[in-house]
């Protein structure tokens, strides 16, 4: 009876320490995080070093911290609002703002207001999910631009 | 004859102001609003001076904010809401009860007609046409079920206060 409770005790111990990494919510993975300059800049993150849990937004803060990546963006009550990534940088007057793709089939935009764009052999969607709700997960695409309305 | 026109053209600019500051005033609150509450009442007094403040209104926007497929949402549910408020006030049994469970009714259809708008019915993206509204439909749940508490509890509180405020400046200066 003692072996048993040991070997539980030691189990629950093992088991409650495999989750301790660099992060509490990614184990495992790798995405892709794209730039959209006129020559496209790609990011390769490893998810377990990012460290919150707000959709692309934690990966862009990670990028921001560990490759010095420019980032600026609004918090209000409809979520995170990206207003500048790198050199993309939201200008009202011109009607250009900072426009997120992705791979994830489930965040696409199902609008009459989504576009696309070709990178690297794949197509991708803008988001129908604000950026702090996107999806992070192995081997997906994001995609930054700009677009003119 | 000229000045009694004059004098509603006015107050249909009065009325399109108070809704578009309305609409300002609380653009960075996601989903509460005082349009609804506003063409309600405007409609219950002012009638169908009030239908045209709220086409006034949608023009304004279109002016700001330029053409998008929400336009059309806009100038089909806001005259409508105005339209139909104006009608059933007309009714005896009306009362702050009704008007807050109709003003219920019209943030569903709001948000359905919304819905329907973007995913593409007047568009002709008709291509899985159903999925598509039922997950843009889905995604903005959270912000639909605000507008509708919202405007439940304004309703409630406000309507009748208002409405008997706006009866007696219509008494004394509209006809």
């Amino acid at each position: 009876m003692k072996k048993a409770l040991i070997f539980v005790l030691v189990a629950i111990l093992t088991l409650s320490l495999a989750g301790c990494g660099d992060s509490e919510y990614y184990s495992f993975g790798e995405m892709t995080v794209v730039v959209g300059y006129d020559t496209p800049v790609s990011y390769t993150v490893d998810l377990t070093k990012v460290k919150d849990d707000n959709g692309v937004l934690s990966v862009l803060q990670y990028l921001s911290e560990s490759e010095g990546l420019e980032l600026s963006f609004s918090d209000s009550g409809y979520g995170a609002y990206l207003t500048k990534v790198g050199d993309l940088e939201e200008n009202v007057l011109l009607g250009a703002y900072v426009y997120v793709y992705t791979s994830v089939q489930a965040d696409k935009d199902v609008t009459i207001y989504a576009t696309t764009i070709e990178y690297n052999g794949m197509t991708l969607t803008s988001s129908g999910l604000g950026v702090s709700e996107m999806t992070v997960e192995d081997g997906c695409t994001i995609y930054i631009g700009l677009i003119i309305w | 004859m000229a000045k009694s026109i004059a004098k509603k053209l006015a107050y249909v600019a009065v009325m399109t102001a108070l809704l578009e500051c309305a609409k300002l005033a609380l653009s960075l609150v996601p989903n509460v609003e005082l349009v609804t509450l506003l063409c309600a009442i405007f409609g219950s007094v002012f009638g169908i001076w009030a239908v045209v403040a709220s086409f006034v209104f949608v023009l304004v926007e279109f002016l700001i904010w330029g053409f998008g497929p929400w336009l059309i949402s806009y100038a089909i549910h806001w005259p409508l809401v105005t339209m139909l408020f104006c009608l059933l006030n007309k009714t005896k049994w009306f009362n702050k009860y009704w008007a807050s469970g109709v003003a219920v009714l019209c943030c569903i259809f709001f948000a359905v007609l919304t819905s329907l708008v973007d995913v593409g019915l007047f568009s002709g993206a008709f291509d899985d046409f159903f999925a598509r509204f039922t997950i843009y439909f889905m995604r903005g749940i959270v912000f639909y079920v605000v507008q509708i508490v919202c405007n439940a509890v304004v309703f409630l509180a406000l309507f009748d206060l208002l409405k008997n405020l706006l009866i007696k400046i219509q008494k004394t200066t509209f006809d």
